[in-house]
């Protein structure tokens, strides 16, 4: 697995690193109105591994890791453990920003409690899409991702408008629950790992 | 030991079947595997090394099932180089050993480092930057540097000029001095299988046609010019095809199983792939 993260890394560093760069710095500046950074964290956490999927199909490196002495829960778990690393590193970059840029540099329990609720969003996403890409490739699978944020977007929507206060981060509930919602999210996306890779395996025939 | 033993191999797509395909290629020899496009050349290399899976047969390489869990190990002992050089466009030289010493156990840097030097191959260079020969030497290097027992080419050598062509070859004969390396080299150009080869298999339509020597392939056959009746004079068991024209005909033999006043002519892989593709009489 060692050889995939570095080659994953070697392609995300010479074909994205000034989006890393972007990224990084949106994830770092807060945005209490529209929550920009978290938006960024979640992009990192999801369209950076897609990415490195979509330049892995382009270059039809699967055809040849196929041929490699790779097995294919490595070369799945990869996916998934470089996800996890890009979306700790928005994570990150979010983090250092809350402490730069909060009231005596101190992040409120709810920010933080956001972000691992962003960070279970993410968990549960890849749980989700992953698999898909893996039977579908990223090409077709982007065309479903599309729809899911979309449905994604109105549930919450409509859930946020006939919920409301009940939702919201100052509900005192909600703030310690937000570990226990990234561990069952976590459980979650290793759950999905065999999944991904049975659906590897029916694609690749 | 059998470097490659393979029993029925079958496999099927909509409207291609691979179809029991069975040989077994003693370690230390070059296999040529032939075929016109869309034959199943490459099909039979991902299956053999079960980077698709069959539908039906046992395949074994160096003495493991491809499909046992000890298969993995057993890849550590195998190159591969596919017809395209399929690695990140954005990947250099450098970076491609990085990943491969990640990748093998037995990565020689060393060695690689030589295969650099020798064809001439930039270390900083982008993949995506190199034109189609530097593109498969830097596959070749790569397969190589792991002092691999087994290589499987899938049309490595097509679309480069005659020079590279020529020392790539060569580079796969020194390869097989160690005679428990094997190679087998798919490709459809006869001309190089039959300079390196020690076996020929012919892949058509899906179906295993011939699994030879090459040697006894080149004695067993002949080119034959005669007219219409000195055809028919012919044991139909020793005509596998026949070129007809206006004014006479050409025919492959079976050198044994003709009269010896029929005067042969030399024959060579090419003329014996094209005979049999065509399936017998073809009218000129």
């Amino acid at each position: 697995m060692k050889a995939l993260l570095y080659k994953d890394f070697c392609v995300l560093w010479k074909q994205m690193k000034y989006i890393l760069f972007l990224v990084a710095l949106f994830c770092l500046i807060p945005n209490q109105a529209l929550n920009l950074s978290l938006f960024f964290v979640i992009y990192a956490g999801i369209m950076i591994p897609m990415s490195l999927m979509a330049y892995d199909e382009r270059a039809k490196w699967d055809d040849f890791a196929a041929m490699l002495p790779y097995s294919t829960r490595s070369v799945v778990f990869s996916r998934y453990v470089f996800g996890w690393g890009a979306a700790l590193f928005g994570a990150l970059m979010n983090v250092i920003g809350l402490f730069l840029f909060s009231p005596g540099h101190l992040p409120a329990g709810k920010d933080l409690a956001m972000l691992l609720y962003v960070l279970a969003v993410i968990l549960v996403a890849q749980a989700l899409f992953f698999p898909y890409l893996f039977r579908v490739g990223v090409e077709k699978g982007r065309i479903y991702m599309m729809f899911f944020c979309i449905l994604i977007l109105i549930l919450g929507a409509g859930l946020t408008a006939l919920l409301g206060e009940a939702l919201s981060l100052s509900s005192a509930s909600l703030i310690p629950a937000a570990p226990v919602a990234l561990l069952l999210a976590l459980g979650l996306c290793l759950a999905s790992v065999p999944v991904a890779q049975r659906q590897l395996l029916r694609r690749v025939g | 030991m059998n470097a490659i033993e393979c029993h029925d191999l079958t496999k099927t797509y909509q409207g291609f079947t691979l179809d029991h395909i069975t040989f077994s290629l003693p370690a230390g020899c070059i296999l040529g595997l032939v075929g016109e496009n869309g034959a199943g050349k490459s099909t039979t290399l991902r299956l053999l090394m079960n980077a698709i899976s069959r539908d039906g047969g046992q395949v074994s390489l160096l003495g493991t099932d491809n499909q046992s869990p000890d298969f993995l190990q057993t890849k550590q002992d195998i190159g591969v180089v596919l017809d395209e050089a399929c690695l990140p466009e954005v990947i250099t030289p450098r970076e491609l050993g990085k990943l491969m010493s990640l990748t093998y156990t037995r990565w020689d840097q060393t060695q690689y480092d030589q295969y650099l030097a020798q064809f001439s191959i930039p270390r900083e260079k982008k993949f995506k930057e190199f034109s189609r020969g530097m593109k498969m030497k830097l596959a070749i290097a790569a397969a190589l540097s792991h002092h691999p027992k087994l290589l499987l080419l899938d049309e490595a050598t097509s679309g480069l000029d005659p020079m590279v062509r020529d020392e790539v070859l060569e580079v796969f004969n020194d390869f097989t001095r160690d005679e428990s390396h094997t190679v087998v080299l798919s490709s459809h150009i006869v001309s190089d299988l039959e300079k390196i080869c020690d076996y020929i298999a012919f892949l058509h339509k899906g179906k295993l046609v011939l699994f030879e020597e090459k040697d006894l392939l080149l004695e067993e056959y002949a080119l034959v010019k005669l007219s219409q009746s000195q055809l028919a004079e012919l044991d139909p068991a020793a005509v596998v095809g026949v070129k007809e024209g206006p004014y006479g005909a050409e025919a492959l033999v079976k050198r044994g199983l003709i009269p010896g006043h029929f005067v042969t002519e030399h024959t060579n892989l090419e003329d014996i792939i094209l005979f049999l593709a065509k399936d017998g009489k073809q009218n000129l």
